[in-house]
């Protein structure tokens, strides 16, 4: 099955009587080509959700399939493939490297292996789908919050994965921003066909996602 | 990831280029150590082989074999007529060897040695045949210097030119007598090289030696082999006829110095390891420190798709990158700095063969790797969930 089912989803931190469950017993299905908002306060689980998404970590119990493929399966030398090949994260951070080229950011996922000219047209045109034609070639000092946000965005999708997790995209932005940020992550979903789901905690952010999960802390998602 | 290691290391220009330095500064030692450890290997291999077949008859108390001063008994002419006539002598020559005191500066004594007509018309490895500049001495007021003596004097701010004339104090230590310098010889034995040559009549001036008598006499025997039945013969023949001598192969005084040469050369080899190694824990600590700041940085490539392997690899690259360029920049300090002192001291450091370079390489390679390794592994931990969950 494609888009990302989460059945029984338990995570604690630490053992005995200092353990400290973050979440547990959640269920979840996220369609295909689905555009939603993981709505809820900070410091509710929102990003350790993202995380065993993303297989960036494991649950303590239940199981996650993402695109058919159950992640609490597979061995941990297989799940950079899922990183690599099925999800793309985008973070509040945005967490590009200072010294590259807007370009050459947008191609660090697939820098392991050498670049290819085609590698390079392809970054021009995923920054060409982000609004960042002529950019190519400034480096991250060289641009906006929301321009850095955009190349991340370019970066994320440079692999072609089916699902994007975007962790509070919008939290280091001004407004205005943060509102075209949203506008091209439902550009993404529509003409892409890119399953996202946001983790936020700005109501005004999950208002513009299609379908809005609510989280509050100590509690199991309502949709 | 050959390109975004050495981006990398661009990005933090003030400790990388601090690395540069610290590398540099050590693989250039190496690299002088080496060159000072060949070249003293060199110049005891060329004065073994200068002086092979040789052998020195002095008097029985005369010290260091007579071979460096006059002293002792003054040994007859008869004595060199009778070692002349033994088998397996090729050659002997009566030697004459005093000491010259500069006049402005009595605390210097350079060994003087007085040649003989003969030996120096018939003989080619005399200094007089050795001329590297000027020519040699015309007269009994002309004197030749030994390229190492002029070098050590030069370096100590003593020296002693070419063409230039100098006033050195008589045997009276009153008077000076001036002599001119007109050439400078090299014979490649450090001994001989070492001193001043001139004519036997002026040496016997500064030694008060009439003539019919000499201060030691160089013998050269045929076979350079058959050294010891030579020198067993000398001492047989010379015994009881006047005073007591001794005979010495000048070659077999220099073994206690090969066998010390070669204890300096090992330590030379253990102090250029240090030096590696010292080189790669310099490394190890720099890339540790950028390791740390970047430890984020780590988790968000892993998080878009890198495998543990991949960071490690590319903090190995740039520790390699930044070991390879401060051994470039040392490669030439060191090389520049053996190659001015190879000049200056002539006889001095070897300038770095090839070879050697390409031996640094290596090292610079191992370095790298070596130091590199740590600071992987560390790397190669980061937690790309640690990234979401603190920002």
């Amino acid at each position: 099955m494609s888009g990302i089912v989460v059945e029984n989803l338990a995570k604690v931190y630490g053992r005995g009587p200092l353990a400290v469950t973050v979440f547990s017993g959640v269920d979840m299905v996220l369609e295909d080509r689905s555009f939603c908002a993981l709505a809820g306060p900070s410091g509710c689980g929102k990003t350790t959700f993202l995380n065993i998404l993303g297989a960036l970590d494991r649950p303590t119990s239940g199981r996650v399939l993402l695109e058919g493929l159950d992640l609490s399966r597979l061995p941990e030398g297989q799940l950079f493939r899922v990183r690599r090949d099925k999800v793309g994260f985008v973070f509040q951070l945005f967490h590009l490297i200072p010294s590259l080229k807007a370009w050459e950011n947008v191609l660090v996922p697939a820098a392991p292996w050498p670049f290819l000219s085609r590698d390079r047209k392809r970054a021009q045109e995923l920054l060409a789908l982000v609004g960042l034609s002529g950019a190519e070639n400034r480096r991250p000092a060289e641009l906006s919050g929301g321009q850095q946000q955009r190349v991340a965005i370019a970066r994320a999708l440079v692999l072609d994965p089916p699902v994007i997790l975007a962790d509070e995209p919008t939290g280091n932005l001004d407004r205005e921003s943060g509102r075209k940020i949203v506008q091209l992550l439902e550009h993404l979903n529509r003409e892409l066909g890119k399953t996202i789901l946001v983790a936020t905690h700005d109501p005004e952010v999950a208002a513009g996602c299609g379908r809005v999960i609510r989280w509050g802390p100590g509690q199991a998602p309502a949709c | 990831m050959f390109l975004l290691a050495a981006k990398n290391l661009l990005r933090r220009k003030g400790i990388a280029s601090l690395a540069l330095l610290g590398v540099g500064l050590g693989s250039a030692l190496i690299i002088v150590l080496l060159a000072v450890s060949g070249g003293l290997d060199r110049n005891l291999d060329q004065t073994v082989g200068a002086l092979a077949g040789k052998l020195v008859v002095s008097p029985k108390d005369a010290l260091f074999g007579g071979i460096f001063f006059s002293s002792g008994t003054p040994l007859p002419a008869g004595d060199l007529d009778a070692v002349r006539s033994l088998p397996g002598v090729r050659a002997v020559y009566g030697r004459v060897t005093a000491s010259l005191t500069p006049a402005g500066s009595p605390e210097l004594m350079l060994p003087l040695t007085g040649y003989g007509r003969e030996e120096t018309d018939s003989s080619p490895y005399t200094p007089f045949a050795k001329i590297i500049q000027g020519r040699a001495p015309g007269n009994d007021r002309e004197i030749i210097i030994g390229q190492s003596l002029y070098s050590s004097l030069s370096f100590i701010g003593r020296r002693l030119e070419v063409g230039q004339t100098y006033p050195f104090l008589s045997p009276d230590g009153i008077h000076a007598i001036d002599l001119r310098v007109t050439g400078i010889y090299r014979t490649g034995d450090e001994i001989t090289d070492t001193a001043v040559a001139g004519t036997e009549s002026l040496a016997r001036r500064f030694d008060s030696l009439p003539y019919g008598e000499y201060s030691s006499l160089a013998v050269r025997v045929d076979d350079p082999g058959a050294v010891l039945p030579v020198q067993g013969a000398i001492l047989r023949d010379l015994a009881g006829r006047g005073p007591a001598v001794q005979v010495v192969a000048p070659e077999n005084l220099l073994d206690p110095l090969q066998a010390s040469m070669r204890v300096v050369s090992r330590f030379l080899l253990v102090l250029g390891s240090v030096f590696a190694l010292g080189c790669a824990v310099f490394i190890s600590i720099i890339m540790s420190i950028i390791v740390l700041e970047r430890m984020k940085e780590f988790g968000v490539l892993k998080a878009v798709g890198w495998r543990g392997g991949h960071v490690t690899v590319l903090v190995l690259l740039e520790s390699l990158l930044l070991s390879a360029a401060g051994t470039m920049f040392g490669t030439a300090l060191g090389y520049g700095t053996s190659l001015v002192a190879a000049w200056f001291l002539k006889s001095g450091p070897d300038v770095p063969s090839t070879v050697t370079l390409l031996r640094i390489a290596v090292l610079a390679v191992g370095v790298g790797t070596l130091g590199g390794i740590y600071p992987a592994w560390r790397a190669n931990r980061a937690a790309p969930a640690e990234i979401f969950r603190h920002g």
